[in-house]
Formats: C-alpha cells, structure tokens, sequence
C-alpha cells in the first residue's frame, strides 16, 4: 500500500459532479450577504449612513464594525485585520459594513446605498517607502511589520577574501493564488447556540479562532467545516477568516443561514496575494568558484494587513543563500505594510521570491567566472553534515547534488547547453536551457509548536473511521491518509472513511500548510492506526494462541506473522474486541523533533529536516517579439519516500505549471492600490496550451523523522521554475531579466509594462 | 442582470421589434460578449433581443465572385468551413485565435464587429478582405466598407435599429495571399497585444495590391495606407520588407494600458508586418 | 419582468420551465434544476468551470441565457454516467490521476467529450486546444492530457454519441 498509487478516495464525487463545494450549499431560509467595500486606499471612515440600505425591502441586516461583540480585528501573528473597518480603511479590499438579504441581488443593491464619509488619508504603495521616516503610517507604531535576520561569520572578511564581488537586485511581483473556485462560506447557527461556518476553508482551527474572537464566543461555540474545496494553495486562510467573521456576525444577529461568497472581481481585489519583493544581493566569489560571503537585503510588501508575512519573510530568511556553503552570511529581510492589498501564505512561502534572485544570481556569477552552471553548483552545494547559513548542521542525506544530476541528465543538460548556443547563432526562435536548484525546510520550523493528532476508530462492522484536523485541498491528504491507515491495519483503502474536517471532531492540529500533512499528519495517523491494531492484535492473541507481539494485521487479517496459516479475519478480530469491552477508538498525537531559533541572533537549526530539488526548464525565445515557449521541464525532488507517486507526480507538474504563470504571465496590476486585474480576463493564469511536457523524477532518500521515511512535495514544487526559465531565457538570447514577470515587453524592451507609480501622495 | 427578453421568430419580426424599442435594445448573437458587459454593468439595457436562433443568419456562401457569410456564423464554424478555409485562410485563422473552443462555439462573426473592440480578431483580416457590413432595417438595407463601419472603442455607426446581418467580400483571387499574425501574452484565451493582418496579390514578381489592417494599435482597427503605397509595384525582397517593416511601425498609432506598452506595440506592429510578408516569399 | 416559457432537454430528461428573463443557463441548472455539478468560477467565460454541452458542442453556461437554449439539448456532467458506471473519459481521469481539487474537472471532462466527439482521435495538439477554455490551477494539465489520450483510445464503442 505505501509506494502505490490507489485511485483517489475523493475521486468519483468529483468526476461526476456529485462532490459540495461551498457555492452548492443550500440551506432552508438562507440569507444573501454583499459586503460594501472601501472606497478610498487609505481613509478615516467618518460616518456610515445605513439609513437607505435599512429600508430596502429584503434587507434582513446591514452591520458595521460598531456590530462587532467581540475583538474587531483577528491575526495568527499580528492582530490587526479588521473584517469590518473600525474606523480607518488601509486598502480597497477592507469592508466597511456588510449586508444580508433575501437574494444577492437585493444585497447588492443594498450595498451600493451605504453611504460613507471619508477623510482620504495619505497613502503609501512601494514597501521601500513606507519604511522611510516621515511615511504616512498605516498602523500605529509605523510601517516595519517585522525585520528578520541571519548572521554567520564576518561578512567584511568574506569579501575581503573574494577576487570578485557581485552586486545584482532583482524583484518579484505580486501574484494570486487563482484556485478556480472563488471564497465562499455559509454561516449558520444551531438551536443550541453553535455557531456553525461551513465553505471553501483551508485552516479550520485558524478560522475557528478568529470567529470566536470577533463574535465574542467561546471556542467550543464556533464550528467550523470544511466544504469540498476548489483549491487554496495557501490563499483560503485569512481571507476565509474574514469572510467567516462576517457572515457569521449577520447569521448571530438575524438567526438565519447567511451565505457570503466572493465573485472572481471580489477575490481578487479583496484576498491576500503572494508578496513582492525587492532583493539586493551581494557576493563575494574567488577566482575557482569559492564562495566567500554573502550579503542580502530584502523588503517585502505586506500590503494593509501583516498577515503571515512575519513567517513568510523569516522562511526566506533561512533560505536566502540557497543551498550553497557560504561561510559568512548576513542577511536583513524587512516585511511593510502598504495600502495595497494585503499578502500572505501563497505555496511556496517567501521561497519563490528568493529562489528567483539566488539562482538567477548563481548562473550570472557562474557567467562573470566563465565556469559552467551546473559545474559551479555543484563545487558549492551543501553535502551531508555541512552546516546551513543559520548554523544549523544537516544531519540527514543532502541530496541536492543527487537532484542536479538527475535534473540534468534526465534533460540532457550538457550536450543542449553546447548545441543550443551553437544553433542560435543561425536560428530566429532561440533555444535555451537553464536550472534552479534549492532546499527548503519541511513543516512549520521555528515558527511555534507542530504537532497534530489523528483519530482511527474501528466500528463494530470492521469499517474504519479517520478524522484528523488537516484538510484536503486537491493534493491527495484523504487519500494518503487513508493509504497509511490502510497499509497498518492490513486492510484495502476502500475499507477507510475519512471524515470530513471539522473542528468539533478533533483538537486542533494546526493548519494544513508548510507541506506538514504527510510527515506530521501522516505519521500521527499512522500512529493511531498502530494502535487499533495492537487492540485487535491483543484481542486475537488468545483465539491464535499466540502473544499479541507475535501478530501482524495484512489482507484482512490478523496473523502470527511467522505462521500465516493461524489468523483470524479482520471483523472477527474486531467483534472478539468488542466483546472483551475494549475502545476501538485510538487517537495519537505527533510533535516534530526539537528545533530551536534565536531571533536576535540570527541563528538556529531552523527545521527538523529539509528537502532538495532541482528543475531544469527548456524553452524557446523569440528575441523580437519576446514570446517565451516553455517546451519541456524535467523535475527532480527528493521527497523522502514516495507514499503515492501518482499524486506526487501530480504535485509537481501542478506546482511547475504555477511556476511557469509566476514566471511568464502573471502579475495582479496594482496602481495606486486600485486592483486593474479584476476578472480572469486580465488575470492571466496557464492553459493547457502553455504548459510543456514535465518529467517529475521522484528521488527517495528516507528521512528519520517521516513516517516510512517521507518528507514533503507541494511546495517546493513552485519554487523552481521561475529561475530555471530565466536562466534558460539568458542562455538563448543572452538577456537578463532580473524582474518577474518575464511577459513579452520586458523581454524585448527590458522594462516593466505599467509605468513607475508615483511616490506617497 | 436585469432585462427583459424577446426571441422573435424571423429577422422581420426582429427588425420591427428594434424599429419599435426606440434604442433601449441589445440584440444578442453569441452573447460571449454582450453578457459580460451587463454583468460588469458595461451596457444596461431595458431589453435583451434574442437573434440567436435566426437561421436565416446562419449561411455562408459565394455568389458572382463575393463571399457572403451570416452575421450568426460562429468562429468555430466559420473556421471550420471549407469554402473560407480555401480562400480567405486569413479569416479562418483569425478565427481561431478567438477566446477559447467554447468562446469560438457561441460567439459570431457578426458580433464581434457589433462589439467593436480595436482588439477583435476577425476585425483587421475583415479589413485586409476589404469587407462589407450589411446593416439592415426595416428601413431598408445599407452596405458599408468595414473600415467606415467603426468609429470609436466600442462605436460604430449602427444606427439602434438596425441589425448587422451579414458580412460581404470580394472572393480573392486565387493568387492572393493573406496572413494574420497575433501576439498575446499567452497561447488560448488572449486579447491582442497587437495584430496584424494583410492580403496581398502579386503580378508576377511584383506586387499588384496590398492591403495592411493593424489591430490594437488605436481606437479602431487601421488601415496601414503608406505601406500599402510603398509596398505596391514593388518586388517582395528582404529589403522592401524592411522598409514596410519601419513605415508600418510608423504608422501604429499605439498607447499604454494594461495589456501593454505603446512603444511595444508600435514595433510589433512592423515586425508581425514583415514576418508575415517574409512567410509569402 | 415577465417570465418566459421555456422547454428544454438535460441530459435527456425534457422539462417545462418558467424562467426570469435575465437567468444564465448556468443559473438554470444550479439553481432551478439543482444540477450542481456545473460550476461558476469567474463569471465571465474565462474559466471554463461551468461548460456544458449543448447540442454536441461545448460552451460556457455562464455566458448563454436560458431562453436561448429553448428547444436544445444540454448534457452536464450528471449526464454522463448513468449513476453506476461511469463513462470512460471519468473513469480515465480517475485512473490517469487528473483530478486534484475537482473543481474545473466537470467543465474539462465536457470539453474532453464534446472534442472525441468530433474527433475521435485527438493528438496531443488538439487535445490541449480542446481545453484551452478551460482553467486548472491544480495538475499542470499533464494527467488530464494523459487521461484524455487513455479514454480517446478506449473502446470506439458509440458511447460518446451519448452527448
């Protein structure tokens, strides 16, 4: 069962249809809820006149923040997003009263009658100059959300000791998640007074905390349930919370099913993107190739709200060198807040930006030293027990070289990297070929606790219930989940059920990011399937004559396992069990090993283990009008062990395919805060005709800490391959491009496409 | 979307409904366009008029020497029709750069003039076939020269009750050669950055006539006059393309918005100019 | 606003309907026939979520009106299978592992369907041309690819003729 790739458990509800997303629910009386949005990107909110919308017939509420029982404003990190504005609005996505009604279109129409006075503020829209003095301050206590740092060695030394010093910025733009199905939430409350908040929800215990806290209630009053979910890759997080608050604050005052869903323009003038960032590098090599020091300084736009922008910005802070032995380090990132719209987790988590600069970085110093990529990584890459640019020494295999040769072989990286430029001399469309390589720490890190829980209960039939807290979102949690539980109970998938998630049938186990299910959710559930079988292990043992340690759980059987022939089928088991009045309910907790950070000192063993990747991109350049065709990308990844391969492929080609819109296509248009990317129409995401061939390469190194050895695959997966096709545009035509996106202009005229905005006005 | 819908049977009784409304009146074809402008509150019209189903709309044919195509023929199928996949291959390909198979399956050509987008495809391949729009009423019926059709974005001088019913063109010689060449930022679901489309007949060596249609370059889509003029009488070399190449670049009236650059596009314009006349060499 | 009278066939089934003028045929199924299958995903015929078939071809219920549809023919993904056997293109997305999130797969199933029933036997090219309506964000399209290639060479049976 571990290492194959049974059909997803959530398979046939999706390709029929039958699957409930957030937008299918339905409940009897159900409420219609429209949010009236800001008007200016940084205002005082003077007075709010509800007076015209009251009256509208339908109308059943029209609230503000002066509705609010409880906290005003919610934050995992900082508390400081306010789902109804309180008194000042930071960006034109915040709401400033929110209204329920018979129909959406009565809401509407509600909505546009709210009348609000406004002291437009001034407002500030490059993150570098909100952190000037004299910046107009969005929240109290100025513009630095947070500065992060690394130190290690002497930086001044490193350069003195280098024969060259390379100093490059590069910068990357903001960017949205475009899960297909927009938010989407429906609120309601039970006859007992839980307040009960089902849709397209990717962190419920984060949700569930936020609701509470706005509504006044206390934990164990609020449910929160996950729909089917069209996609999240990190985007249904706070967004889902504010959409929560709302919608449950009108289904408490109203005692009526409320549902509140965000249109495509809505999503994206309202949700949190992935940050921009503006990096500076300098480096200091040797004439072999050494590297000698690095120093980096990084500023992140945060946007109205912090967000997760704290561990966005401190995950790339332990990753800003890349995987490379660089003995002396110093690194500054500084997260500010801005009136554009706010920024979060987006897969990848501050990796993608980073990636972009250090491996666009490697190929142009690689360039200025004359020596070959591939040839130049591989002097620098960390091996097994090096230590990383946080002092951190690696303790498991460090398989980032294993990953660039598998990368490259697979391309056939040395003979196009020749033949490719020999050909270009006499070629109109030119040929390229680059790589990115990287590491990336597994699960949450030093961000706070990990650990998560996972419930196994055997019913009485020998049919399995699994309920943990992390969520299916498209990448194959349930299926992964029930494979694991399956394989220790020596039963078929098909036997296992996994619970829809709901907050009210676990604790919470925290949220299903930072690619943590499989090796923190995975080795939980493992754990409590283990011990249902021990039960049904000890039940047997008397029946088989045999010591319950002797027995093993495999096709449907419990078995000596040195004698195949004594066994007693699984239900058997299960009824000899229940008969001795044991608990068929096991529920396990797994906390990650001990990692350790020192914020002031810029140092710590920052994660508990990491990954390594390598993606190597070919495309086709045409050098005049700038078009880019990415032809074919091999990707290697070493995920530990491969519990389903089908869905790891699946991971991959998905995240390369994200890569590619980050790299080539997308950027959400902002101007002055005003979002000019409103629909999918401007918004432009891959089709099938834009993504080439990808050859996933599965690497399997087996982790100590990951249940069969398994580590992680979502996200590294998107981190890759924005570089690999930079690299590859700057072996074609010899360009550069140091920006993302690389959309045609920027490749023929080096510039970006929506002129500089103006400073703080 | 608030409007009140009619489905009349024939193009008479859609006339007279048009002639009647007095202006407060969307007459719907694919509707791939129309039902995102009331949606985005673009238009907002008092009724919605449903030609969808006119068959009599719905026809392609060539009579004495002119291609006529209904002004409810769907990109798909006109791409997919045999007669202008042999002589107006220009027209087919412009068709298929449109949106997406299900965009291409409702929208029509018709419509797509109506909408008057300076970025409509078919609109610069209508223009180097030197088409004509027939506008009918129940009035009478008008052809006008696609090129005096358009008068603005979004603007063109159908009068409120008159119907686009069909599109007219000369059926080129067998000798001509056309191209439409498009840039997008990406392969399906793509507004032009800029297009460019031409039709060329050549007398021997020489050029005989060109004409050049330059899409997303200005409010309308233009005509490219001084190209045209170099271009006539002379032979197709790598030189003279250079040379229309920089004159049509000249003469792209380009701006800057979202979708790109005004200096971009005025250089792309040149250069999908002389890649495609490259192509007919 | 006046209601109009509407007859129309989904998935076989023939139905009788008073509708509000402005209503989509997205809306039609979602909220009238309660065929919930059929998703909305931008609104404005990018996404490709809410494709149906409708008289043997795909197109994007979110931009065609109900009354326009009087008299024609709609398959949604309901219509596929008949509740226990699924059809092969389902069954091929099941097996080539091209669902993630589910979310655009009814509307790229029914592109698929509506493209091997024009063409039997799509290459490569013509199959991502066949979905380039419709957006996924979860598999990097490969396995749809690969499961739209395994059901075009399935069984020439006559069950695409069912759309």
């Amino acid at each position: 069962m571990i290492g194959l790739s049974p059909l997803r458990v959530d398979g046939r509800e999706k390709v029929t249809g039958a699957a409930r997303y957030g937008q299918d629910l339905k409940l009897a009386g159900m409420l219609y809820a429209k949010v009236k949005h800001a008007e200016y990107p940084h205002a005082e909110i003077l007075k709010i006149d509800t007076a015209r919308a009251k009256k509208i017939k339908g109308v059943a509420a029209v609230l503000t923040a002066a509705d609010v029982p409880g906290n005003t404003a919610f934050g995992a990190v900082i508390v400081d997003n306010q789902p109804l504005a309180e008194d000042r609005v930071r960006y034109l996505g915040d709401a400033v009263a929110v209204v329920a009604a018979e129909t959406a279109e009565i809401a509407e129409k509600a909505a546009a009658a709210i009348k609000v006075k406004y002291r437009e503020l001034p407002a500030v829209f490059d993150p570098r100059e909100a952190l000037e003095p004299g910046a107009p301050e969005i929240h109290e206590g100025g513009n630095q959300i947070n500065h992060h740092k690394t130190r290690k060695g002497d930086v001044a030394e490193g350069f003195r000791q280098a024969d060259l010093v390379i100093e490059r910025s590069y910068s990357t733009q903001r960017v949205d998640h475009t899960y297909i199905e927009t938010e989407v939430v429906v609120a309601s409350l039970d006859h007992d007074g839980t307040l009960t908040v089902e849709g397209s929800h990717q962190n419920i215990f984060s949700i569930r905390a936020a609701v509470a806290s706005f509504l006044g209630l206390p934990l164990s009053r609020v449910r929160i349930v996950q729909a089917a979910l069209g996609g999240s890759f990190g985007g249904k997080d706070d967004c889902m919370s504010v959409l929560s608050c709302r919608a449950g604050l009108l289904a408490l005052k109203t005692g009526r099913p409320v549902m509140l869903s965000n249109s495509r323009e809505s999503s994206l003038i309202e949700s949190y993107k992935r940050h921009p960032y503006f990096l500076d590098y300098k480096v200091g090599v040797k004439r072999d190739g050494t590297l000698t020091a690095m120093e980096i300084k990084v500023v992140a736009d945060g946007g109205a709200y912090a967000s997760m922008t704290p561990f966005v910005t401190w995950r790339s802070v332990v990753h800003a060198t890349g995987p490379y032995r660089v003995p002396n380090v110093k690194t500054d990132i500084y997260g500010a807040y801005t009136n554009n719209t706010y920024t979060g987790a987006f897969r990848g988590f501050g990796s993608p930006q980073i990636t972009f600069a250090y491996e666009s970085l490697m190929d142009e110093i690689a360039g200025e030293l004359k020596l070959e990529p591939l040839e130049f990584r591989m002097n620098n890459i960390l091996r097994d027990g090096e230590i990383t640019a946080t002092g951190q020494k690696l303790d498991h295999t460090v398989s980032v070289g294993q990953a660039l040769q598998a990368a490259t072989s697979a391309a056939g990286w040395e003979e196009k990297r020749r033949r490719f430029s020999e050909e270009n001399r006499t070629r109109l469309l030119k040929r390229g070929i680059g790589l990115a390589c990287s590491y990336r720490g597994v699960a949450l890190g030093a961000e706070g606790v990990d650990a998560t829980g996972a419930i196994v209960r055997i019913q009485s039939d020998g049919s399995i219930d699994l309920t943990t807290g992390l969520v299916e979102m498209g990448q194959g949690l349930k299926t992964v989940f029930s494979q694991i539980a399956a394989h220790e109970l020596g039963v078929p998938v098909e036997r296992v059920q996994y619970r829809r998630t709901d907050t009210s049938t676990i604790v919470d186990g925290g949220p299903t990011v930072a690619s943590r299910s499989t090796i923190m959710g995975g080795a939980a559930v493992r754990k409590a399937a283990i011990a249902a079988r021990e039960k049904l292990c000890a039940a047997a043992a008397g029946e088989l004559g045999a010591d319950p340690a002797e027995l093993t759980a495999v096709g449907e059987k419990i078995m000596v396992a040195s004698d195949p022939d004594r066994a007693i089928d699984f239900t058997g088991a299960v009824a000899l069990a229940l008969a001795a009045g044991m608990n068929l309910s096991s529920f396990a907790w797994h906390v990650s090993p001990p990692i350790w950070w020192d914020e002031e000192a810029g140092k710590g063993n920052a994660y508990f283990t990491y990954v390594y990747a390598c993606q190597v991109a070919e495309i086709e350049v045409d050098p005049e009008t700038g078009k880019i065709n990415v032809l074919e990308v091999w990707a290697a990844h070493d995920v530990g062990k491969a519990i389903n391969p089908e869905a790891v492929r699946g991971q991959i080609c998905g995240g390369v395919a994200t890569a590619i819109g980050y790299g080539t296509l997308e950027e959400v248009e902002l101007v002055e805060g005003v979002t000019k990317t409103v629909n999918l129409d401007e918004y432009l995401i891959p089709t099938a005709m834009d993504v080439g061939k990808i050859h996933s390469i599965i690497l399997e190194n087996p982790d100590k800490y990951g249940p069969y050895g398994a580590k992680c695959i979502a996200e590294p997966t998107a981190e890759l391959c924005a570089p690999a096709i930079a690299n590859a545009v700057a072996h074609a035509a010899g360009k550069r491009i140091r920006d993302l996106p690389l959309n045609l202009e920027r490749i023929v005229l080096g510039h970006k496409l929506v002129k500089k905005q103006r400073r703080a006005r | 979307m608030k409007f009140e819908y009619q489905r009349p049977a024939t193009l008479e009784a859609a006339l007279k409904f048009l002639a009647a409304a007095g202006g407060d009146c969307a007459p719907l074809a694919g509707g791939t366009d129309l039902l995102v402008m009331i949606q985005e509150g673009l238009v907002g019209p008092r009724t919605v008029l449903d030609i969808s189903r006119l068959e009599e709309l719905k026809n392609i044919r060539e009579e004495d020497g002119r291609i006529e195509i209904g002004a409810l023929v769907s990109h798909g199928r006109a791409a997919a029709a045999k007669l202008l996949r042999e002589k107006a291959a220009l027209l087919v390909e412009s068709c298929l750069q449109i949106g997406s198979p299900q965009i291409r399956a409702s929208g029509t050509i018709g419509g797509n003039l109506v909408m008057a987008s300076p970025s409509g495809d078919t609109i610069p391949a209508l223009y180097a076939l030197g088409a004509g729009v027939v506008l009918k009423s129940v009035t009478g019926t008008r052809t006008v020269a696609i090129e005096d059709f358009f008068t603005g974005v979004k603007k063109s001088v159908r009068r409120p009750d008159e119907l686009l019913t069909a599109i007219v063109f000369p059926a080129p010689e067998p000798s001509a050669r056309g191209f439409y060449n498009k840039l997008g930022q990406r392969k399906a679901l793509a507004i032009a950055k800029v297009s460019v489309a031409a039709l060329v007949t050549r007398k021997g060596e020489k050029v005989e006539k060109v004409r050049i249609a330059l899409g997303a370059v200005a409010p309308t889509v233009i005509r490219a006059p001084r190209t045209e003029e170099y271009l006539a009488g002379r032979k197709l070399d790598p030189e003279t393309i250079a040379a229309a190449r920089s004159l049509c670049a000249g003469e792209s009236r380009a701006i800057t918005d979202l979708r790109s650059t005004a200096g971009y596009r005025d250089r792309m314009a040149g250069l999908l100019l002389a890649r495609g006349l490259e192509d007919l060499l | 606003m006046k209601k109009i009278k509407l007859d129309i066939t989904v998935n076989g089934v023939k139905h009788s309907l008073k509708v509000d003028p402005n209503l989509r045929l997205l809306d039609l199924l979602r909220e009238e026939l309660d065929l919930t299958g059929t998703k909305e995903g931008c609104g404005i015929g990018e996404c490709g979520a809410c494709t149906v078939i409708l008289d043997g071809k795909a197109v994007n219920s979110c931009l065609i009106l109900a009354g326009q549809c009087a008299g024609r023919e709609i398959v949604t993904i309901e219509g596929l299978s008949d509740g226990e056997k699924l059809h092969p293109l389902q069954q091929a997305f099941l097996d080539h592992g091209a669902v993630q999130c589910g979310f655009c797969t009814p509307g790229m199933i029914l592109s698929a369907a509506a493209l091997l029933h024009a063409n039997p036997a799509p290459t490569e090219d013509e199959i991502r041309v066949a979905i380039s309506g419709n957006l996924c964000r979860c598999t990097g399209y490969t396995q749809i690819v690969e499961a739209v290639q395994a059901a075009a060479g399935k069984d020439k049976g006559d069950w695409w003729l069912q759309i």
